[in-house]
């Protein structure tokens, strides 16, 4: 509903409603002389304003703008207090050379759409991601996301209604190469390229927040803590961290705007390891141009650093530290994938039984390597599938683990000096570590991290060990750079190889 | 592993069950002709032996008539299929197969189980019979060196055919860029840990002793022992050759095949007989199609030689001596290190002095100017010189009379009686 102030004052009002019966909702917007921003309050009588819980503002490019007027969107969200009775919406401005202005319009004197979530679903896009973002900043004073509707609140129907990224595309809206990755301690990236060739020049602002939904189905909207975005013409590349236990879906909701267009949309993340992850920050396949290189240097090595920052403490903490281990323990060969790797341990069999009590196993050939030792009835074996799961394994027996790799068992092979393979075993207790390192600092599969933390207590020089191929030039600099920073902060020993 | 049993007691000679990885009913290889004159030699003395062997039937087939995977071939003789083993026939896929065939080694009750090769035997085989018979000796001859090298154990080097000295994982992936350093570690792991199930290792030379010794194999459970020939050619008479009429005569026995240098030696030959027209040499083994099937470059130095050059065809292993007799050098040009060629035996056996590469277990087995000559392995104007200076008669007379008899009976069982004792290192005869 239109509203005519005077030649420098108009407002629309586009709901004025109940978000739940402690909280009320006014959506509008307000044309005001360029250069001042509207002051916006509610009031339950004449001179009794009520607390405003958010008050978000925002460009509406839907609506037209005169000369030297602007045109400045709203999302008030209010406090109703149990005696209010009325409720009146005063707007003003700050002044200036037209001096300053103040109206009141008492919202239940006219019939303005009272319900909150269907205008939200049909309001301006940015303006309800905005409530939406704001609202996962403060979801405990804001109720907008605690409506009985669903686990968005009032912006269900809305999210409903966005484009949906399923982990990655060629292309996408306007986008190519796609992607949302997300690691295990809640690290997420969204990127992509644009491919508008012809678009003028301009900057894309990035920012999001997550719907994080839990196994068993509950959701919720969370903020991204540490949220940062690379300052390109060409893509985005926008980064954050979200709040989430192990085993729930995390959609990133993302808002970019470039000039006059926008985009939001929906972005199911990935679960990724660390490489594919970093490659999601650097916009690998995608050409950008020499400025935009330069300014996703400069941001991604800010990332970097501060990704090393945080994690520095973390990391210096681990107790990796390989100890000889008498008899009785578990011997973990999370590698055997290579035929020959089974028959070395079958050959190996009569000195492992007497070293260990339980062999866990995985990799391609630890079916066959397993056959072979179940046959004979002197050890407990297991087999997983992976090592992620053989590292779980072993690390519930409690006692002491012996996690050796393909190398290892080759070294002790060749040598003839099965003791070896006791030489570095850790307490189970601390194999987390080892989940834990890989998920911020694996430089592959579980395998490979396992591989280097071996390696590592053996004495080899982190610096010398390989990070995976990256892209080469100076960002695949860069990411190498960090990944054996991260690996030398972690304090390692052991028996040398 | 160590070998703490001294088999057979006070005074009666130890069972030894001989296993090959092959029959020489069925081919004719170094190896298993070494392996079953062992097991003949040992029965011929009295002991309880037994000879188990390989055999690869067309289509897999059973060497036994209700498909049975092993069938007694003779009074103690028995052949075992490989169909159940993987194809590089080192390991077993089926494991019921192998079980079944360490039931019948185990079975035999011998002190000794002397295998002659680990290739259509398996290493699993091996570990689960020392498993299964913790009481008996385990001990193997290494005829060859397919666990250092796998470029069929030859140790040359696959693109250029350079002699390879020394085994690193490095080296190997340059000979074989489809495999991984990690695989070629894996491999020797796999062959060392195969290996070290035995309690002692017998080679035919110091040669590849001394290969065993570098590539990771403890020389400290090693003899050096020279294969035995056999009863009936130790039986045939040696005569001192005639220098005068035998000195311009030279002879090859082999196969036209990649490393035995007969590419080698015929154009070495023709370049020779240029020289001196009265040289002649016989090729056998092979006749001039095969030959020049294998080589076709070779036409025009064959040409060259005209009738000096004869090829003879394939011959009888058992006239071999005689043959060799009957001239005046054997020529052995392999470009190949040859680990105790048994060319060498026979040769000597038949007291004809040899001209041969000046590599590996030919350089060893033939001395220098001793007991032959040695020329630049693959050095086709080299062996020309060598067969000039061979065909003086002084030189063959004087070469000739210093060539020694080949290991005897005796000494060979002695030697196998000690080391099945479980006796310390020996020295026995070599060449």
């Amino acid at each position: 509903m239109y509203f005519e102030f005077g030649r420098t004052l108009q407002a629309g009002l586009d709901c004025a409603g109940d978000v739940s019966p402690d909280q009320g909702a006014v959506f509008g917007w307000v044309r005001h002389p360029a250069g001042e921003l509207p002051e916006l309050r509610v009031e339950g009588s004449p001179g009794e304003p009520v607390e405003i819980l958010l008050r978000d503002l925002h460009p509406r490019r839907d609506v037209d703008v005169v000369e030297g007027m602007a045109v400045t969107g709203f999302s008030l969200i209010h406090d109703i207090p149990r005696q209010m009775t009325g409720r009146i919406l005063v707007i003003g401005t700050s002044g200036g050379p037209t001096g300053r202005q103040e109206v009141a319009v008492d919202l239940l004197a006219y019939d303005l759409p009272v319900d909150v979530q269907a205008v939200t679903l049909n309001r301006e896009w940015g303006a309800t991601y905005q409530l939406l973002r704001a609202s996962a900043l403060d979801p405990v004073r804001i109720g907008t996301l605690r409506a009985e509707e669903g686990p968005a609140g009032i912006f269900g129907d809305w999210l409903d209604r966005l484009p949906r990224l399923a982990g990655s595309a060629d292309w996408f809206m306007d986008f190519r190469n796609a992607r949302a990755r997300l690691l295990p301690d809640g690290e997420l990236v969204v990127s992509g390229g644009l491919n508008m060739p012809d678009a003028p020049p301009g900057r894309i602002e990035a920012m999001g927040c997550a719907m994080v939904r839990a196994p068993g189905g509950a959701a919720s909207v969370v903020p991204l803590a540490a949220e940062t975005s690379a300052p390109l013409e060409g893509g985005f590349v926008l980064s954050g961290i979200v709040a989430a236990p192990p085993g729930c879906t995390v959609e990133a909701l993302v808002q970019l705007r470039r000039g006059d267009s926008a985009w939001w949309f929906r972005a199911e993340a990935t679960p990724a390891g660390l490489p594919d992850f970093l490659a999601a920050l650097t916009l690998p396949g995608i050409e950008i141009s020499a400025a935009d290189s330069g300014a996703l240097q400069s941001w991604l090595r800010g990332v970097l650093a501060e990704r090393s920052r945080a994690l520095h403490g973390y990391l210096s903490a681990m107790a990796l530290s390989g100890a000889p281990a008498g008899p009785g323990g578990t011997a973990l060969l999370f590698d055997m994938n290579d035929e020959y790797a089974a028959r070395v341990l079958a050959l190996l069999a009569p000195q492992m039984e007497a070293r260990f009590a339980r062999i866990v196993l995985s990799g391609a050939a630890a079916g066959r390597a397993a056959a072979a030792l179940m046959r004979r009835g002197r050890a407990e074996v297991a087999v997983e599938s992976d090592a992620e799961s053989a590292l779980t394994l072993a690390a519930q027996g409690g006692g002491s683990v012996a996690p050796i790799d393909t190398a290892a068992l080759v070294d002790a092979a060749i040598e003839g000096n099965a003791a070896r393979l006791t030489a570095n075993s850790l307490p189970a207790g601390s194999l987390p570590y080892i989940a834990g390192l890989h998920a911020v600092a694996g430089t592959g599969t579980m395998e490979t991290t396992m591989r280097r933390v071996v390696a590592m207590m053996a004495g080899v020089d982190a610096s010398a060990l390989p990070v995976p191929a990256q892209r080469p030039d100076p960002i695949g600099g860069l990411i190498a750079e960090h990944l054996r920073g991260l690996w030398e902060m972690v304090p390692m020993a052991g028996a040398p190889r | 592993m160590s070998g703490q049993m001294r088999p057979g007691g006070a005074g009666r000679p130890p069972s030894v069950c001989v296993i090959s990885h092959a029959h020489p009913d069925f081919s004719k290889g170094g190896g298993e002709t070494a392996a079953y004159r062992q097991y003949q030699t040992l029965a011929g003395e009295g002991w309880r032996a037994s000879f188990v062997s390989a055999i690869e039937l067309p289509n897999g087939q059973s060497p036994a008539d209700r498909g049975e995977s092993f069938a007694r071939y003779g009074e103690s003789e028995y052949l075992y299929a490989v169909g159940g083993m993987e194809d590089d026939r080192l390991w077993w896929r089926s494991a019921e197969e192998r079980r079944a065939l360490v039931r019948l080694l185990a079975g035999l009750k011998a002190d000794v189980y002397h295998f002659h090769h680990y290739w259509r035997v398996g290493l699993d085989l091996v570990a689960e019979l020392a498993e299964a018979r913790p009481d008996a000796r385990m001990v193997v001859t290494l005829h060859e060196m397919l666990a250092i090298c796998s470029h069929h154990g030859q140790m040359i080097r696959t693109r250029s055919r350079e002699l390879c000295r020394k085994e690193t994982a490095q080296r190997c992936l340059t000979c074989f860029p489809d495999q991984t350093l990690e695989r070629l570690r894996l491999r020797k792991a796999l062959m060392l840990s195969g290996l070290r199930h035995f309690h002692h290792f017998i080679y035919p030379s110091h040669f590849i002793a001394e290969r065993y010794r570098a590539w990771g194999l403890s020389p400290d459970r090693a003899t050096v022992l020279e294969n035995y020939l056999g009863d009936d050619l130790l039986a045939l008479p040696r005569r001192r050759p005639d220098s005068a009429r035998l000195s311009a005569r030279f002879a090859f026995f082999g196969q036209p095949t990649e490393f035995k240098g007969l590419d080698v030696l015929i154009p070495a030959f023709a370049a020779a007989v240029q020289e001196d027209p009265s040289l002649g040499l016989s090729v056998y083994g092979a006749t001039e199609a095969e030959t020049l099937r294998f080589f076709p470059q070779l036409e025009k130095a064959i040409e060259e030689a005209g009738d000096r050059l004869t090829f003879a065809g394939r011959y009888d292993a058992a006239d071999v001596v005689g043959l060799m007799s009957s001239v005046g050098w054997v020529i052995m040009p392999s470009i190949w290190w040859e680990n105790s060629p048994v060319v060498i035996q026979e040769a000597k056996r038949a007291g004809t002095p040899l001209i041969v590469s000046g590599i590996g277990g030919m350089a060893e087995k033939v001395q220098e100017g001793v007991d032959g000559l040695h020329f630049r392995a693959g050095s086709a104007p080299d062996l020309a010189r060598a067969l000039l200076q061979a065909s003086e008669p002084q030189t063959h007379e004087r070469l000739a009379g210093s060539v020694r008899d080949v290991i005897g009976r005796d000494e060979f069982v002695g030697a196998l009686r000690a080391i099945y004792a479980g006796e310390e290192r020996l020295d026995a005869r070599a060449a």
